[in-house]
C-alpha cells in the first residue's frame, strides 16, 4: 500500500507531461484555426 | 539506379559543403581568431578586423539552444515514457498523431504564434519589448518536443520485453521498472533524441528570427533580446556584398561545425548499449 502511494506522484507527473503536450498542441492549432479560418472565405 | 540515387545525394551534400567552405574559409583565415572572440559586429563599417566579431551571436545561439533543450528535455522524455508505458490505448491514439502533427507545423507558423501570443504575454508580464531569449526558449522548446518524444518513445519501446517482465516478476513496481530498467536501457536512444533536438534548435531560423529580437549583444537577462547564427545569416544575406557576404558564409561554417559536433555526439550516444 505504501509503495503504491509512493508511485502515485511520479505516475501523476508522467500523466501531466502527456496532457501538457496535448494542451500545447491544441492551443497552437486552435489559435491558428481560430484566426485563420474566418479570413479565408473573404480573401480567396 | 539506386546506387546512382545514393551517389547523387552524397554529391549534392558534398557540393553544398564545398561551396560554403570555398566562400567562407578565406575570410575565416584572414579574420583569424578575432572573428570568433570579438564582440563588435558592424558589417557595414568594415575598416577594422575587430568589427567582424561574432562572439555575441555564438553566445546567443548557445543560450537559446541550451535553454530550449533544458525546458524541452524533461517534458519530452516524460511524455515519451507516458506514451510508451502508461498511456491507455485511446489516449495514445490521440497523442501520437498529435505529436506528429506538431512536427509538421512549419517553423514560420510557430514564429507567427510566438510573435502574436508569447511576445505580448512576456511584454505584459515581465516588461521590456517581449522579443527576448525567453520568447525564443518557449518557441524552440515546443519545436523540439516532437523530435525528443518520437525518438525517445521508439527507443523505450525497443527495450526487450524480457527486461520489463523480469523486473515486474522480481517484485518491482511499475515506476521502479520504468526508472531503474526501461529508461536506463533506452538511455542511448533518449540521449540521441535530446542531441538531435539540440541540433534542430541550433539550426532553427525563422521562428527565432521572429521572436528573439535580433540584437547582436550578449543578453544580460533572459528578457533581453539576442541574436543567433542562423537568424543573423537570414537577416543579412539579402543585402550583403563583398567581405560582409564572406563573413556570413564564415558564420555558416561555424554553424556547420556546431552541427557536426552535435551529430557526432548523437552517433556516439546511439552506439552505446546498456546490457544486463
Amino acid at each position: 500500500m505504501e509503495a503504491k502511494r509512493r508511485e502515485l506522484v511520479p505516475l501523476a507527473l508522467l500523466w501531466g507531461a502527456g496532457i501538457a503536450t496535448l494542451v500545447i498542441l491544441i492551443v497552437i492549432l486552435a489559435y491558428i484555426l481560430a484566426n485563420g479560418l474566418p479570413v479565408i472565405p473573404g480573401t480567396f | 539506379m539506386l546506387l546512382l540515387c545514393g551517389i547523387s545525394s552524397v554529391c549534392a551534400i558534398f557540393l553544398i559543403i564545398t561551396f560554403i567552405f570555398a566562400e567562407g574559409l578565406p575570410f575565416l583565415i584572414q579574420a583569424g581568431p578575432s572573428f570568433l572572440i570579438s564582440s563588435v559586429w558592424r558589417p557595414t563599417d568594415s575598416f577594422s578586423a575587430g568589427l567582424w566579431g561574432i562572439f555575441p551571436i555564438i553566445v546567443g545561439s548557445l543560450i537559446v539552444t541550451l535553454g530550449a533543450v533544458a525546458i524541452g528535455t524533461p517534458l519530452g522524455v516524460a511524455c515519451a515514457v507516458f506514451l510508451a508505458e502508461i498511456a491507455p490505448a485511446p489516449v495514445r491514439r490521440v497523442l501520437v498523431p498529435s505529436v506528429n502533427a506538431l512536427a509538421g507545423v512549419p517553423s514560420v507558423v510557430y514564429g507567427f504564434f510566438g510573435l502574436l501570443v508569447i511576445v505580448p504575454w512576456i511584454r505584459g508580464q515581465f516588461g521590456g519589448f517581449g522579443t527576448s531569449v525567453f520568447a525564443a526558449w518557449l518557441i524552440l522548446f515546443i519545436m523540439i518536443l516532437p523530435t525528443i518524444i518520437s525518438i525517445s518513445t521508439d527507443s523505450i519501446r525497443a527495450v526487450p520485453r524480457e527486461y520489463k517482465e523480469g523486473s515486474l516478476a522480481m517484485g518491482a513496481t511499475r515506476w521502479q521498472t520504468i526508472r531503474s530498467v526501461l529508461v536506463p536501457a533506452a538511455s542511448s536512444g533518449i540521449i540521441a533524441s535530446v542531441i538531435l533536438g539540440m541540433g534542430r534548435a541550433i539550426g532553427e531560423t525563422m521562428a527565432v528570427l521572429m521572436v528573439a529580437g535580433n540584437s547582436v549583444t550578449i543578453p544580460d537577462s533572459i528578457f533581453a533580446p539576442t541574436s543567433t547564427l542562423t537568424a543573423q545569416i537570414a537577416l543579412e544575406m539579402g543585402y550583403a556584398t563583398g567581405a560582409h557576404r564572406e563573413a556570413l558564409f564564415a558564420m555558416g561554417i561555424v554553424l556547420f561545425a556546431f552541427i557536426m559536433i552535435l551529430t557526432g555526439f548523437a552517433n556516439l550516444a546511439s552506439r552505446r548499449r546498456i546490457t544486463y
